[in-house]
This record gives structure tokens, C-alpha cells and sequence, in this order.
């Protein structure tokens, strides 16, 4: 069951790792002509890490609102699951902590990216 | 009277391969306050890459940069940001909007990367968008807007940081020949009646008689003949136009 949890973390890191990436790749103009208007690159981090935690609390409302009708249902039949509060707590700040992480990786690719690629076109 | 850019025998290389290419071959230029300064010459030649440094978005090879009269050329990369957002005022090509925001908020962005409170720079946004023409449009997002329309809020964003220099990189190239003039004209308004140091690039030759100076780079460096003063400002010549232009009141 552990194995299962943690490799469902590893999959969820990787899979928001990629989609924070992806945006932030589609809007590399967008970082360029921040930085060439004079934002420091603290200001783009915040942009990032932002947008990762608000993906982080609608996913995880979602995904929440997914859980508890499962732990409802399985209520009915021979194995109930329960999801305690401090559990779901937790799983919050995981999941905060988790996409934030993930936003690292896009982090890195702003920060090395040219602002004189705004005059390109 | 200190020169808003001096730039002083300025080199810039870049690696390609295993080749090194001489964007620029020693360049000595002054831009002076109150003045329009067009940078003309082929693709290739060195413009956008003398913009480029002049707007401390790219460092020189070698040389010496002076924006309002402060020695740039020794800051390191962290450094530069906050020279381009206390003195430079950007306007592209391609307009380089936000699509997801409306005018205004193109506008109030630049302010908040100035640290401007969120209510007063909302107003500021606005009335700067009322000051280039596009009042009543400040809820439009850049996809509802006319190109020259694009521009004009490119335009309000670059004057909200109240920059000393504005830097243009081909402003009019993917505008009419009458939307072209109409942001020309507010560019030489800047320049004359607001007192910016305004530097355009361009390819556009239906636009050089707005320049106060026009300056030809060749190969990376300035051509020694093609330095035109035009007798009489360019302001003058288009005082009188009836199309909207800066209201400064």
C-alpha cells in the first residue's frame, strides 16, 4: 500500500513537472517580455510558483471532491476506506509541496532564458 | 548636457559553431534628450543588437554603455533589470501584449513591477490609455484590438514606468501606412513635447522624415556617411495632423 502511495507520488510529480513545463514553454514570450520590461527574475519565480499552487488547491479540491465519493460508496460494500482529517490535511500540503516542487523544473528554464529573444519576432 | 545613452567603441561577438561572428565592430553613439533617433540598415547589419545593449538587455563584448550618464557596462546580470525598469521604456515589433489581460492590465503590470499600490495604478493605466487614444477600450483584451490599437498600448505601457528612454524595435512593421504614421507621430511627441530620448529601429522608409537623426549601421558598424540631420525637426513637419495623437493636457 505504501509502495502504491509513493509511486502515485512519483507519477503525480512527473505528470505536473511536465504540464507546468509545457505552459510555461508556451508562454516563454510572455517570461522574455517580463524580464526585458526590467522584472527581476524573483518576480518571474513568484509568477511560477503561483500558478503551481493554485493548480495545486483546485487540483486537490478536486480530487477531494473525486475521494470523498469513493470513501462514500465504498461505505456500501465489504472494505471501507477511510480518509481521517488529519489525512486529508496532510495530503494537502503534500500536494502544495509536491507542485511547487514540480514548478522547480520550469524555474530553471526561464532563468536561463535570453530577454533578447523578445526582439526576435 | 549629459547624453541619455553614449555608448563609446562598442563590440559585440557571439559564438557560432566554432566561428565567432562581430555583431557590432566599435560603435560610437550619443542620444541626446528631446530626440528621435532611427537606426537604419540592412538585416544583419546590427541594429537590434545595439538596441539590444542599449536597453541592457544584451552586454557587450567590449566598450563602455552610459545610461543617464551612469556607466553600465561592469553590472552583472542581476543588475541590469533594474536599469531597464528605471530607465527604459520598450516597444516591439509584435506588440509582446498579454494576451489574458485586458489593456488596462497590460499597463497596471508595468506599474506593479514598480512597486506602484494596486488602486493608483489602476487609474494611472487608465489614464494613460485615455492619453494615447484608447479611451473606452481599457477593458479590451489585445485579441479585440486593431493593430495600431496594439500598439498604442504597447506604447502607454513602455510611458507607465516614466522612463527617460523609449526603445522601439520596428514599431511599424506589422501596421498601414496610416496607422504607422499616426504611432510615429506620437513617438515624435515623446520625443519633442514630453522630452524622451526616443530610438527606433526600422525598415520602414515611410517613417524616416519623422527622425531628428537617422543612423545607417553596416556591418556592425556606423556607416561614416549616412548621418542625416533633417534641417527642420521632424516634429514640425507633421505638426497640424488631425489623427489622434498624444493628448498631453
Amino acid at each position: 500500500m505504501l509502495l502504491a502511495a509513493v509511486l502515485g507520488l512519483v507519477v503525480g510529480f512527473v505528470v505536473v513537472a511536465q504540464t507546468i513545463y509545457a505552459t510555461t514553454v508556451d508562454h516563454l514570450k510572455e517570461f522574455g517580455t517580463l524580464k526585458a520590461m526590467g522584472a527581476p527574475n524573483s518576480y518571474v519565480y513568484r509568477v511560477i510558483i503561483k500558478q503551481a499552487a493554485i493548480s495545486a488547491v483546485i487540483g486537490y479540491f478536486l480530487g477531494m471532491i473525486v475521494s470523498m465519493f469513493v470513501v462514500h460508496a465504498s461505505q456500501k460494500g465489504g472494505a471501507a476506506i477511510l480518509l481521517p482529517l488529519p489525512m486529508a490535511v496532510g495530503m494537502f500540503f503534500l500536494t502544495l509541496v509536491m507542485c511547487v516542487g514540480a514548478a522547480l523544473v520550469s524555474i530553471n528554464k526561464v532563468t536561463r532564458l535570453d530577454p533578447a529573444m523578445v526582439f526576435r519576432g | 548636457m549629459q547624453p541619455a545613452i553614449a555608448v563609446r567603441e562598442l563590440t559585440k561577438s557571439y559564438a557560432e559553431g566554432s566561428a565567432k561572428v562581430a555583431a557590432l565592430r566599435g560603435v560610437d553613439l550619443e542620444v541626446r534628450s528631446g530626440e528621435l533617433l532611427m537606426l537604419v540598415g540592412p538585416s544583419g547589419s546590427g541594429k537590434t543588437t545595439l538596441l539590444s545593449i542599449m536597453g541592457c538587455i544584451l552586454t557587450a563584448s567590449s566598450g563602455s554603455v552610459q545610461i543617464a550618464g551612469r556607466e553600465i557596462t561592469g553590472l552583472s546580470e542581476k543588475e541590469l533589470p533594474a536599469v531597464r525598469l528605471q530607465n527604459i521604456g520598450f516597444i516591439f515589433q509584435g506588440f509582446n501584449l498579454f494576451p489574458t489581460l485586458t489593456a488596462a492590465e497590460n499597463v497596471e503590470l508595468m506599474l506593479d513591477l514598480k512597486g506602484v499600490p494596486a488602486a493608483k495604478s489602476k487609474k494611472r493605466a487608465w489614464d494613460l490609455l485615455e492619453q494615447v487614444g484608447l479611451g473606452g477600450k481599457q477593458d479590451s483584451f489585445p485579441s479585440d484590438l486593431s493593430g495600431g490599437q496594439k500598439q498604442r498600448v504597447a506604447i502607454a505601457r513602455a510611458l507607465a514606468g516614466e522612463p527617460q528612454i523609449i526603445l522601439a524595435d520596428e514599431p511599424t512593421a506589422a501596421l498601414d501606412s496610416q496607422t504607422g504614421r499616426n504611432i510615429m507621430q506620437m513617438m515624435s511627441e515623446l520625443a519633442h513635447e514630453r522630452g524622451r530620448s526616443v530610438v527606433i529601429v526600422t525598415h520602414d522608409s515611410r517613417v524616416l522624415g519623422f527622425a531628428d537623426r537617422t543612423v545607417k549601421i553596416e556591418d556592425g558598424l556606423i556607416a561614416p556617411s549616412e548621418v542625416h540631420e533633417p534641417a527642420v525637426p521632424a516634429g514640425l513637419l507633421v505638426h497640424g495632423m488631425s489623427q489622434p495623437t498624444l493628448n498631453l493636457a
